[in-house]
């Protein structure tokens, strides 16, 4: 034997040994292709694809009346077309299938009590979610591949290049494999496959409907946004479109698929968690994950807005950050902030004794106190440099109402964003106080998540009503707004937003400010600070009485 | 002999209910454990903790010197766990069910479709090799579910109920079977709360009830303790009453009860002189159906030590 065929051997050997074996895919596929099923459902994707394809043939066909006439505007990318409808069919029918092959793997090994037998044997909770998210992939893989010859006749129609179809095949592996993602999820955190579905469904529904609503508000409103290629529905239109960020080009394609794989991608660390018996420690994961998510939307989105500043203003420009960074870190409160407390030491101790990086991590409420704290500077810090890129040294005039007298006030950018993320994070704070207390007295974390959500949902909308109410059933006057119910105003998540940028616009019904714009901040960060010093106090009181009562898990 | 199973002070509470209060077992390397105790009175919370299924609320078990807490994962491979109520999926027939367990606890390729014909033969379901796993009924279930149980060759058997809901048929089957792993020399924690099932085959028993321990050991020592002599069964046609007269007067007889017919003799003498209470029945004219020790050994004990007989 010649070394060269040595080595091609031993090569050949090498790759032979990581033959990838995962007797959870093995299984799934062996019941799933048994017998005709498969190849009935093969059949109907293929057929339902074809009439759609047919369709949209024949209604060219009426339009132009028979006549292909090369200059007609119906014939205009007419290929192009006729892909175009296959995408949108091909990505409605795949999230109308995900759920139905996903919702139940893990419920229904639970509900058939295999799951204690699985989760004893050598595979790992990462395995388990592995295979069960491969075969259903490969699955829809399957479906993709036996779309491939009606997608060559779109291209033989011409005005649809090979590169355009390979970027959409790719957004429509991506826009399954977070479905896919997604049913896996709530499989792993839910009792029974029928509420793991419907959970499934109507996150799926939404998401698409969102995405897509997106994507065809950019196709339309000039300027392409960045998110565009979220949605799978409008692949063929947007796989080579660009987006502008800071003035840089980016494929729109490339963000939809790396956004939706790495959403995916947390959904199923999460639901590796939640398998039972392999308590392995992801929140580190799990956490650096969302935090990694979120900060790529920031600066997409922020770089996105102020590529078409035609449109905004520095003062909409901070106003929508610091709505994306709300958006992204106020669910998650009651996400991170409940839970079981340790019931060894204090609640006190928990929260300040020790070394704070590993407390971050922490898979315990106090953890996330501490997380969403990080994640809240963090965010605001993102804010910061995105701003200072986008517009930097801008002065803005800010329109107020304090309760004495309105006028009009000049305000350096950063001091503003340096306001508001001061005045918010007393809000941030105290919620994740409130969410503490809240595990501390309700035992069940979903109650507990409940009990917070609820007083968050108060807290944002209770001013807004209180307003409204009184603008509407008094003649207002500027004395009325000593009246006690303004005090209120500073337990209004939203006002140091308000008061920083200014957003009074005549007629709208903005708070009435009980200081001037300037301090506002102060007052807001102090009352919610109060809120959390007593949340606290009450959580640590409570939480000292179950002292020495052992976890129950 | 090595001790292979051990709990340290094992405890689980379920909010104001302790499930298992303080548990400390041994167990030797060979020995069959009859774990029995009442309903709801801690198995199989039990042997799900020794088994890494459920993390106790203090102490804990070592299987092999192994801490359950802190190497479950080795522990695993060395315990073999069929649980009381356990499902298989749809749409699998029997050998592609244990391909997929063998495949899970990593056996080779190559060597799986031994493995698997081993413990098909084993368990006496070669006969159903391809067919559905669906259609097997309960007896042959629970036989593919300990048929899984053996794949890894585990050491240590944690069998919870293994016959529970059996026709007596299968549960001689069972037994036999349990009888062969014996002798291939494994160990084995058996739970149940139908005694006799344990009987001739336990060479140790472990009582708890509520969550306590009561009693373990040795089954032939706890017999004595717990009984201070033996119980025979005694049918005669008629003349009950003239023979409990009888039996009564005569020594090393403690207490003769009649229940459906039959009388029921606490004999505290030795085992050879217990063919003197016989003769002495026929010789004073009684009709003697039948004569025999009372099988139910370990329901006797356990009803005895439930009932604080023995502490
Ligand atoms: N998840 C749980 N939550 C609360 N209590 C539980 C839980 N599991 C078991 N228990 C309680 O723990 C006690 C012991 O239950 P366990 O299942 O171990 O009994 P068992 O001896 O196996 O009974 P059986 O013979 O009926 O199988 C019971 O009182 C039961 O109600
Ligand atoms: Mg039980």
């Amino acid at each position: 034997m010649t070394p060269l065929q040595t080595t091609l051997k031993s090569a050949f050997q090498g790759i032979k040994g990581v033959k990838y074996e995962n007797p959870v895919v093995t299984k799934e596929l062996r019941t799933r292709m048994r017998g005709a099923k498969a190849h009935w459902l093969m059949m109907g994707y293929v057929v339902l694809l074809g009439t759609c394809l047919m369709i949209t043939y024949y209604s060219q066909w009426i339009v132009t009346g028979g006549q292909f006439s090369p200059d007609s505007w119906v014939n205009t990318r007419f290929g192009f077309r006729l892909f175009s409808a296959l995408t949108w069919c091909q990505a409605i029918v795949i999230a109308l299938i995900v759920p139905s092959l996903t919702a139940g793997s893990l419920t229904l090994e639970r509900e058939q009590q295999t799951i204690e037998m699985l989760s004893l044997t050598a595979l790992s909770a990462r395995n388990i979610v592995a295979g069960k998210i491969t075969s259903a992939m490969l699955f829809i893989l399957m479906l993709l591949a036996c779309s491939l010859p009606l997608s060559g006749i779109c291209l033989m129609f011409g005005s649809i290049s090979p590169l355009e179809i390979l970027v959409t095949y790719l957004m429509l592996i991506a826009w399954a494999f977070l479905f896919s993602s997604i049913g896996v999820y709530f499989s792993a955190i839910s009792k029974k496959t029928s509420g793991a579905s419907l959970a499934a469904f109507g996150t799926i529904g939404m998401y698409t409907w969102f995405t897509t609503g997106f994507a065809a508000s950019s196709m339309y409103g000039g300027a392409d946004i960045a998110f565009a290629g979220l949605s799978a529905c409008t692949a063929a239109s947007l796989s080579v479109s660009m987006a502008e960020v800071f003035g840089v080009s980016i494929p729109v394609a490339l963000v939809g698929i790396l956004l939706n794989v790495s959403i995916g991608l947390l959904l199923l660390t999460s639901a590796t968690t939640q398998i039972p018996y392999h308590r392995e420690q992801r929140s580190v994961h799990i956490r650096l994950l969302i935090l990694g998510i979120f900060l790529v939307n920031m600066f997409l989105f922020v770089g996105n807005v102020f590529a078409s500043l035609g449109v905004y203003n520095t003062q909409d420009l901070i106003h929508a950050a610091f709505i994306v960074l709300m958006v992204s870190i106020f669910p998650f409160i009651s996400v991170f902030s409940t839970g079981p407390h340790r019931k060894d030491i204090s609640l006190w101790k928990q929260l300040f004794s020790g070394r704070w990086k590993i407390k971050i991590f922490e898979n315990r409420p106090v953890g996330g106190f501490w997380f969403l704290i990080a994640w809240w500077i963090i965010g605001c810090i993102a804010i910061l440099i995105c701003i200072s890129i986008a517009a930097p040294g801008v002065v803005l005039t800010v329109f107020h109402r304090p309760a004495t007298q309105p006028g009009v006030d000049q305000i350096n950018e950063l001091d503003a964003i340096f306001q508001i993320a001061v005045g918010i994070l007393g809000s941030v704070i105290a919620f994740t106080s409130i969410g503490l207390l809240a595990s501390t007295i309700v035992p069940n974390r979903q109650s507990a998540a409940a009990i917070l959500l609820l007083v968050m949902v108060l807290a944002w909308m209770g001013y807004p009503i209180l307003a409204w109410q009184t603008e509407n059933s008094y003649d207002f006057t500027w004395g009325k707004a000593h009246g006690l119910k303004w005090q209120l105003t500073y337990f209004y998540p939203y006002l140091p937003i308000k008061a920083a940028l200014g957003e009074w616009k005549p007629g709208s019904n903005a708070p009435y400010l009980l200081t001037s714009p300037k301090t506002t901040w102060v007052g807001c960060a102090v009352a919610w600070g109060i809120v959390s010093i007593a949340a606290l106090s009450l959580a640590n009181l409570l939480n000292k009485r179950k002292l020495g009562i052992p976890d129950d898990r | 002999m090595s001790i292979i199973l051990r709990t340290e002070h094992l405890t689980k509470v379920y909010g104001p209910l302790i499930a298992v209060n303080n548990l400390c077992l041994e167990i030797n390397a060979g020995d069959i454990m009859g774990f029995i105790g009442p309903n709801g009175a801690g198995k199989t919370t039990t042997i799900k903790m020794i088994a890494t299924l459920l993390r106790p609320t203090s102490g804990t078990a070592y299987v092999n010197d192994m801490n359950v807490l802190e190497h479950p994962t080795e522990v695993r491979r060395m315990i073999g766990y069929m649980p009381d109520f356990f499902g298989v999926y749809d749409d699998v027939k029997t050998w592609e069910y244990l391909d997929f367990f063998a495949a899970a606890y990593k056996i080779p390729s190559h060597k799986r479709k031994r493995t698997i014909d081993n413990v098909l033969e084993l368990t006496d379901l070669m006969g159903k090799r391809d067919d559905f796993v669906e259609t097997l009924s309960r007896g042959m279930k629970q036989r593919l579910c300990l048929a899984k149980t053996l794949l890894h060759d585990p050491a240590v058997l944690l069998l919870d109920e293994p016959a529970s809901g059996l026709d007596p048929r299968a549960r001689i089957d069972i037994k036999e079977l349990l009888k062969e792993l014996k002798s291939m020399g494994k160990t084995i924690l058996i739970s149940s709360h139908i005694l006799p099932e344990l009987a001739d085959f336990c060479n140790k028993v472990a009582i708890i009830e509520r969550g306590e321990l009561i009693v373990s050991g040795d089954v032939a020592e706890i017999m004595g303790k717990a009984r201070g002599g033996k119980l025979l069964e005694l049918r005669l046609v008629d003349r009950f009453e003239d023979a409990i007269t009888m039996l009564s007067e005569m020594q090393n007889i403690r207490s003769v009860k009649q229940e459906d017919g039959i009388l029921r003799i606490q004999y505290t003498g030795e085992p050879d002189q217990q063919y003197e209470i016989l003769t002495a029945l026929v010789s004073s004219g009684f009709k003697v159906q039948s004569f025999c020790e009372a099988q139910i050994d370990l329901e006797d004990i356990f009803m005895k030590v439930t009932t604080g007989a023995v502490a």
